[in-house]
């Protein structure tokens, strides 16, 4: 699986990417401080693979999404996709490459209540982004939608009804329809099936597998839900305070966590055994505010390890093997902890 | 055999549904537009509207109805009650009720809906659009709209009667740049909310352009408050309009509005002695406010797409 992935191309590259947002402060409005949701990330998408994106609330991972969407302006880095006529930098793009832009890359939202239009029926919804993408023809724009509706699973009739005669999972499909309807190569999850009881979860988990399969997507898949991630992910990346603290592929981090944080995070899935007797690390106090992070390694304030050297060196993300596998991890104790591990 | 073949004519009925359902036939065919579907249904907006056509209709074939005109003077035959001749009276200098709260039934109706749908057009296109945009185009017209709104509605009446005299085209006016504001917020307050949608999300996603995002995506959803919105107001500018006339700022008295003729009976002797000169205006007044209102709260809850 490792080297299947190192030989297989690079989609979107992700250099010291940071998305900051302003706090307007000050007699005359000046930005005296900024929520830095999004601070300094490397990251590395592979054409094909699943990326699942794992975190606390307001670690920053729906912002990653979005800056990679482009609906936030990133203060700084780049993010290089590699389009057929050779990479280039999404966060410059002029207007007509944003356009082919906008048809490789997607998104599925977590709320299907908020995901639809209440106004429109569903054929109605997807008409004009399929317009924009130059498909003229009702008669085509309905055979369209009708495939889709198919490919999810869903009758082609149901391209004229409205959101509310859907249920949640029906709805949440039919988000799904709307992100394959340009053909992304990329195609965003921001918390799919976060809003899904466990058996419609796993109906929309399958679908999404499925179609990956049929259509070759590269999926990066935001969620809090660690058995999700284990169960969907390639690559798993897991986020604090708007970094990266730990990359690995799934089994290896499931196997072997390296970062402390990780380690508390994991320790925290429920496992459906009486007799399962594991120790959960508990973590003290909450999430620094992303406006004023502690200094150095974000995460000192919580550790469990926390020495002099967390306090005022940040550790950088590091790449380490293990077995032959690749494993990133920022803490400056790794090596103390690959040996534990 | 007989239930077989029945059985499969049924099953080849069905799958005739099926193939139009699918083809997009049926929906044209069948359910109509859904929004009409559902007014028709709303009883209490069907009588609002039959009450409303109906007033409607009769101050448009004025002519018809009444032999009179409205500004004819009798001077033989003033204040006379509701005879054969004059079906609801002659005021005091001898004009036909009848007849003026027809003819003036076209005037207040034209003053209350174009002020109403004026208020509501400029608002809607700049609330929608500040709404969706944000930022420093939002603050821009905010700030426009209070200022609009502190202006005294009485002092800029005075003042654009007295540059450019008394019309009903200047009321209009009038009442369209000191009213646009309440309509502008409340679409904006709308719109501020719906831009957080995840549906709004993705059609920027997609990267389509403003105005198909805000005023064909967004605008839908907002809609429903402002349409309650020019109902309700209509009535109030048609009010409006009555006390401006009263003033003598609004529409020349010689011009028969409804308001005019309400205030024809100011004084307590003509309230006691001659009620045909107050009472079916204010009648005729109150039903065609009522229906109205009936009808705005039927528009709006059908323009809620989560109600059948």
């Amino acid at each position: 699986m490792s080297n299947n992935l190192r030989e297989k191309e690079v989609l979107l590259t992700l250099n010291g990417l940071a998305t900051y947002f302003p706090i307007k402060k000050g007699l005359f409005g000046k930005n005296t401080q900024y929520v830095k949701a999004v601070n300094n990330v490397d990251l590395t998408i592979y054409k094909g693979e699943t990326l699942g994106l794992v975190g606390e609330s307001g670690c920053g991972k729906t912002t990653l999404g979005k800056t990679i969407l482009q609906l936030y302006k990133p203060t700084a880095g780049e993010m290089i996709y590699s389009f057929e006529d050779g990479p280039k930098n999404l966060a410059n793009l002029s207007k007509e490459e944003m356009n082919v832009a906008r048809q490789k890359m997607q998104i599925v939202f977590q709320d299907p209540q908020s995901s639809l239009n209440p106004a429109f029926t569903v054929y109605q919804s997807l008409s004009d982004p399929l317009k924009k993408f130059g498909i003229k023809s009702r008669k085509e724009r309905r055979q369209i939608v009708g495939d889709l509706l198919e490919a999810v699973n869903m009758r082609r009739e149901y391209m004229d009804r409205y959101p509310n005669e859907f249920s949640g999972g029906q709805r949440q499909r039919i988000g799904i329809a709307r992100a394959l309807c340009v053909n992304p190569e990329l195609v965003i999850c921001d918390e799919a099936v976060s809003a899904l009881d466990v058996s419609i979860q796993a109906q929309v988990l399958n679908l999404l597998m499925k179609l990956k399969e049929e259509r070759g997507l590269t999926y990066i898949f935001i969620t809090h839900d660690l058995s999700v991630v284990e169960y969907i992910s390639d690559r798993v990346a897991v986020m604090y305070l708007g970094r990266v603290v730990e990359l690995a592929e799934s089994e290896d981090l499931f196997a072997n966590r390296l970062h402390p944080y990780t380690q508390a995070l994991f320790s925290a899935i429920p496992v459906a055994d009486i007799n399962h007797n594991k120790k959960r690390i508990v973590l003290k106090g909450d999430v620094p505010s992303p406006a004023n992070p502690p200094s150095g390694c974000h995460f000192h304030k919580r550790c469990f390890m926390c020495k002099e050297v967390c306090k005022e060196k940040e550790p950088e993300l590091r790449r380490f093997e293990i077995d032959g596998k690749e494993h990133y991890v920022a803490c400056h104790f790794a090596e103390e902890n690959i040996k534990n591990a | 055999m007989a239930t077989k073949a029945s059985i499969r004519r049924m099953n080849n009925k069905f799958d005739k549904i099926r193939q139009q359902e699918e083809a997009g036939l049926l929906k044209n065919k069948k359910q109509g537009n859904r929004t009409l579907r559902k007014l028709l249904k709303n009883q209490l907006a069907v009588t609002g509207a039959i009450i409303f056509l109906i007033i409607l209709l009769a101050c448009i074939f004025a002519p018809i109805l009444t032999p009179y005109s409205p500004k004819a003077v009798d001077m033989g035959n003033i204040l006379s009650g509701p005879t054969k001749e004059h079906w609801l009276g002659t005021d005091k200098i001898g004009r036909d009720v009848f007849s003026r709260i027809l003819y003036g039934g076209r005037m207040s109706i034209a003053i209350g809906f174009g002020s109403a749908l004026g208020c509501a057009l400029i608002g809607i296109i700049l609330g929608c659009y500040a709404g969706y945009k944000g930022g420093i185009i939002d603050s821009i017209f905010v700030r426009i709209s209070e200022v609009f709104m502190s202006i005294p509605r009485l002092i800029l009446v005075m003042m654009l009667a007295a540059i450019m005299g008394q019309s009903a085209g200047n009321i209009v006016l009038i009442f369209v740049l000191s009213g646009w504001g309440s309509s502008f917020r409340m679409v904006r307050s709308k719109v501020l909310s719906i831009r957080e949608e995840e549906y709004v999300q993705s059609l920027e996603v997609f990267g389509l352009s403003t105005p198909i995002i805000c005023y064909k995506h967004i605008l839908p959803n907002a809609l429903s408050p402002t349409i309650v919105n020019v109902t309700l107001s209509t009535a109030m500018f048609i009010l409006d309009e009555a006390a401006l006339s009263f003033l003598g700022l609004g529409v020349p008295l010689e011009v028969p509005t409804w308001g005019n003729i309400l205030n024809a009976a100011q004084d307590l002797f003509t309230l006691q002695n001659n009620w045909w000169l107050w009472l079916p205006t204010g009648i005729v007044v109150s039903l065609f406010v009522m229906s109205i209102n009936f009808i705005g709260d039927g528009i709006r809850d059908t323009a809620d797409p989560t109600q059948i």
